[in-house]
C-alpha cells in the first residue's frame, strides 16, 4: 500500500462516518493539504524539560519517576502570538494545534517541514502515529543549529504523512495508552502494566553481585 | 525631644515605605505575558501607578503614616487578583470569549473586566477600580486620584480554581455578567424593581407598622435592600440564562449540589449597603428555566439527537426537566445576628409568595428592557449542538459543525459550551457503581476535549477575520 496522495487525503477527510474518516481538525488553510501530506501548526501547551538536581531520570523506577515529574518538567501554555524562544541543544515537547483521529486502516508519519529542518529545528523523533490514534500529537521539538529560534503556536512546522494499512484479520488498531490527549504529552512508560516490565530491567537488590 | 508619637509615626511611615517597595516590586514581577486576557494589565499597571503615586513625597507629606500602612496592608488583596490572573490556571480561550461576549455588551468605552482564580467554590465579581479608590481616599486628593483610575471602570471576575478544569461549570460566568449589568444600568432597572416591588412593600410596611411603630421606617428600608439584593440576583440569573442558556441552568444546579435549596438567605449588617441577600436555588432555577424556555428546548434537542449514536444520550436531555425548581417549601434564613433579624424574617417570610410573584413581574420587566436594549435573546442552534455532541461521543473536538465542505464551520461559544454541558451531564448520569475512575477518566477527557475545542475555533475565527478566501 503506497502513501496517500492530495486526492486521497481530501476523500478521507470528507467522509461522513466518523468511524471510517481521517479527521484533522481544524484546517484553517486548504493550502495546508499538499501533493502527499497535511501540514500541521504548532499548538500552545509546550512542556520544558530543565536542569535539575535530580541524579538521573532512571525510567526503571515507575515511583521516583513520578515523583521527580514537576522537578524536572515546566508546563507551559503559550497564548498565540507569543514568542518562544528555542536555544540551540535545547529539547521541549510541544503539540499540534490539530486533534488528529486516524482511521484503523490508516498508518500517520510525522516529519519536519522541509524550511524549518533546514533552520535545523527537528520536529519529531518518535514520527509513527498508530492507526486509531485520537488526540493532538506530541512533538518532540529540537533545535540542532547554533541559533536560537524563535516558534509561535501556529507557525506550520510539520507535516503528516499517510499510509493504508490493510485492516482484515484480528488486527485491533492503536490500544490507546494515550487517551485523546490535547496537550504536550509528557513519557509514560508505566501505562497498561509496562511497568512491571521496566522494573524488572532496572537495578535490583542484587545488583553488581552477579 | 521629639514626642513619643512623632517617634512612632516616623517608625510607621519607614515601614510604609519599606511596604510600598515590596509591593511594587511584587507586581512588577507578575509575568505579563501569562495574563489570561490583555485587561489584566490594566489591573497591573493601574496599581504600580497607585503606588508610586502613593511613594511621591509631596503627596506622602499629607498622609497619616497608620492610614497608609492600614491601606497597604489591604491593597495586597488587590495585588493578589492580579497574581491570580494567571493562564496556568485559567483557560485563556475560555475567557477570551466571554471577554468578546462582555465587549458586545459594554462596548470599547465602557467597563472593562480582567479574571482571577480564588480557592473558594464561588464565582464573584467585584469593581478593582472602585476598591483602589476607596483605598487611596484619604490618602490622596480626588483630582490625583481620577488622573490614576480615570473614569472607566475595571471589574475583577473572581472564578473557581478548584474547578478550573470545568468549562461548563464557568456559565457561571455569564451571571457575574449580570451584577455588571446591574450596575450599570442602575437606574433604568430601578425603576423597575420600584414599579414591580411597591405593591409587596406597602403591605409589608403596614406589618412593620403593626409590630413597631417606631422601628417601622428603619425595618422597610433594610427590607427594602433585601428586596434589591434578591433582585438583583435573579436579574443577574437573567443574564446567565441570556448569554449561556441551558448550561448556565445546569451549571447554577451543580453549584447547588449540597447546599440547602429551598432557603432564602437574608444577611443583615449595620452598613445597609453592605446587606447580602439570596433567593432560594429552586426559586432561582425555576426562573432561569422560564427564561430559557426549557420546554422547547427539550422538545427541540431531543429531536435533533435521534440521530445519536448513544441510547442514553438521546434521552439525556429529559434530565433538564428534571432539575428540582420546586420552590414550595420555601423558607427564609437570617442567620447573622442584628437586632432587626426576627421582625425582618417574619414579615419576609410572611409575604415571601408576594415577593416571588415580585420578581417574576421585575424579571419580565427586565427582559424587555434588555431586549430592546441588546436586542432579542440570542437562540442556541440545536441542530449544532447535536453535532458537536456527536463529536464528542467519538471523542472528536466539538470545535467544528460538518458543513459538506472541506474545513468545515468553526462552531459559535455558546454551542460548544452547551453541548459540552450536556454531554458531561449525560457521563454523570450514566455512570453505574464501580465505573468511578472511568468516569472520572470520561469526564476529564470531555473537559480536555471542551478546552481545545474553544482554543482551536477561537484562533479559527480570528484567522478567518484575517484571511477571509482561505
Amino acid at each position: 500500500m503506497g502513501v496517500l496522495n492530495c486526492e486521497q487525503i481530501k476523500e478521507r477527510i470528507e467522509e461522513k462516518s466518523y468511524k471510517k474518516k481521517l479527521l484533522i481538525t481544524p484546517i484553517l488553510s486548504p493550502e495546508q493539504i499538499g501533493p502527499a501530506s497535511v501540514d500541521i501548526r504548532l499548538g500552545s501547551s509546550i512542556v520544558i524539560p530543565k536542569k535539575t538536581y535530580v541524579e538521573s531520570q532512571d525510567v526503571t523506577n515507575a515511583d521516583l519517576a513520578y515523583q521527580v515529574e514537576k522537578r524536572v518538567y515546566d508546563r507551559v501554555r503559550l497564548k498565540y502570538h507569543t514568542k518562544f524562544v528555542l536555544h540551540p541543544d535545547q529539547l521541549i515537547l510541544g503539540v499540534t494545534f490539530e486533534y488528529i483521529v486516524l482511521p484503523f486502516d490508516l498508518f500517520g508519519m510525522i516529519a519536519s517541514r522541509s524550511s524549518w529542518g533546514r533552520l535545523g529545528l527537528v520536529v519529531a523523533t518518535a514520527a509513527v502515529v498508530q492507526p486509531g490514534f485520537k488526540g493532538c500529537l506530541t512533538l518532540e521539538l529540537a533545535n540542532l543549529s547554533e541559533s536560537p529560534i524563535a516558534l509561535y503556536p501556529g507557525l506550520l512546522v510539520g507535516q503528516l504523512v499517510f499510509h493504508e494499512v490493510p485492516s482484515k484479520g484480528a488486527f485491533a488498531g492503536y490500544a490507546g495508552r494515550y487517551k485523546c490527549p490535547t496537550e504536550a504529552g509528557l513519557p509514560d512508560f508505566y501505562a497498561q502494566g509496562a511497568d512491571k516490565e521496566m522494573s524488572f530491567w532496572g537495578e535490583t537488590k542484587d545488583s553488581g553481585s552477579q | 525631644m521629639p514626642q513619643a508619637n512623632d517617634v512612632r509615626n516616623d517608625a510607621v511611615l519607614a515601614k510604609c515605605l519599606a511596604l510600598i517597595t515590596k509591593t511594587r516590586d511584587r507586581v512588577r514581577q507578575v509575568d505579563k505575558t501569562d495574563f489570561p486576557t490583555a485587561r489584566s494589565e490594566d489591573a497591573r499597571q493601574l496599581i504600580l501607578a497607585a503606588l508610586e503615586a502613593l511613594v511621591d513625597p509631596k503627596h506622602l507629606a499629607a498622609m497619616d503614616p497608620q492610614v497608609l500602612y492600614n491601606k497597604l496592608i489591604r491593597m495586597q488583596e488587590l495585588v493578589d487578583d492580579v497574581e491570580s490572573s494567571a493562564s496556568r490556571d485559567i483557560s485563556w480561550p475560555l475567557v477570551s470569549y466571554w471577554s468578546d461576549v462582555w465587549n458586545d455588551f459594554f462596548g470599547d468605552t465602557g467597563p472593562s473586566v480582567f479574571f482571577a482564580s480564588i480557592p473558594e467554590h464561588n464565582y464573584k465579581i467585584s469593581t478593582y477600580s472602585a476598591r483602589l479608590r476607596l483605598l487611596l481616599t484619604g490618602l490622596l486628593s480626588s483630582g490625583v486620584i481620577t488622573n490614576l483610575l480615570g473614569n472607566r471602570k475595571l471589574y475583577c471576575l473572581h472564578l473557581a480554581s478548584l474547578e478550573h478544569t470545568n468549562l461548563p461549570m464557568y456559565a457561571n460566568i455569564a451571571h457575574e455578567f449580570g451584577h455588571a449589568l446591574h450596575d450599570t444600568c442602575e437606574m433604568e432597572i430601578h425603576a423597575r424593581w420600584a414599579n414591580s416591588f411597591s405593591p409587596v412593600i406597602q403591605s409589608m410596611l403596614l406589618d412593620f407598622v403593626s409590630a413597631d411603630r417606631d422601628a417601622a421606617v428603619r425595618r422597610i428600608l433594610r427590607t427594602a435592600h433585601v428586596l434589591r439584593r434578591f433582585a438583583e440576583e435573579c436579574f443577574a440569573d437573567l443574564i446567565g440564562a441570556r448569554l449561556a442558556g441551558p448550561a448556565f441552568l445546569l451549571s447554577l444546579d451543580e453549584i447547588a449540589w449540597g447546599q440547602d435549596r429551598d432557603t432564602w438567605i437574608v444577611k443583615l449588617v449595620p452598613n445597609d449597603q453592605q446587606i447580602r441577600a439570596y433567593p432560594s436555588f429552586n426559586f432561582r432555577l425555576s426562573s432561569i428555566k422560564q427564561v430559557i424556555d426549557i420546554v422547547e428546548f427539550i422538545r427541540d434537542t431531543k429531536r435533533e439527537f435521534k440521530s445519536l449514536d448513544t441510547d442514553k444520550l438521546k434521552a439525556t436531555p429529559d434530565y433538564l426537566s428534571a432539575v428540582e425548581i420546586d420552590d414550595s417549601r420555601d423558607t427564609v434564613s437570617a442567620p447573622v445576628i442584628d437586632q432587626d433579624r426576627d421582625v425582618i424574617k417574619e414579615i419576609l417570610s410572611r409575604h415571601l409568595d408576594a415577593v416571588k410573584d415580585a420578581i417574576k413581574s421585575f424579571i419580565d420587566g427586565c427582559q424587555s428592557f434588555i431586549d430592546t436594549k441588546y436586542g432579542a435573546q440570542p437562540q442556541l442552534d440545536i441542530r449544532d449542538i447535536a453535532a458537536l455532541v456527536h463529536r464528542l461521543e467519538n471523542d472528536i473536538l466539538p470545535n467544528i459543525v460538518p458543513d459538506n465542505t472541506l474545513l468545515g464551520r468553526p462552531a459559535a461559544f455558546p454551542e460548544i459550551l452547551n453541548a459540552a454541558a450536556i454531554f458531561r451531564l449525560h457521563l454523570l448520569m450514566h455512570a453505574g457503581p464501580g465505573s468511578e475512575a472511568v468516569l472520572a477518566e470520561d469526564v476529564s477527557k470531555v473537559e480536555r476535549l471542551t478546552e481545545k475545542a474553544l482554543e482551536v475555533s477561537y484562533v479559527q475565527r480570528r484567522y478567518k477575520a484575517n484571511f477571509i478566501e482561505v
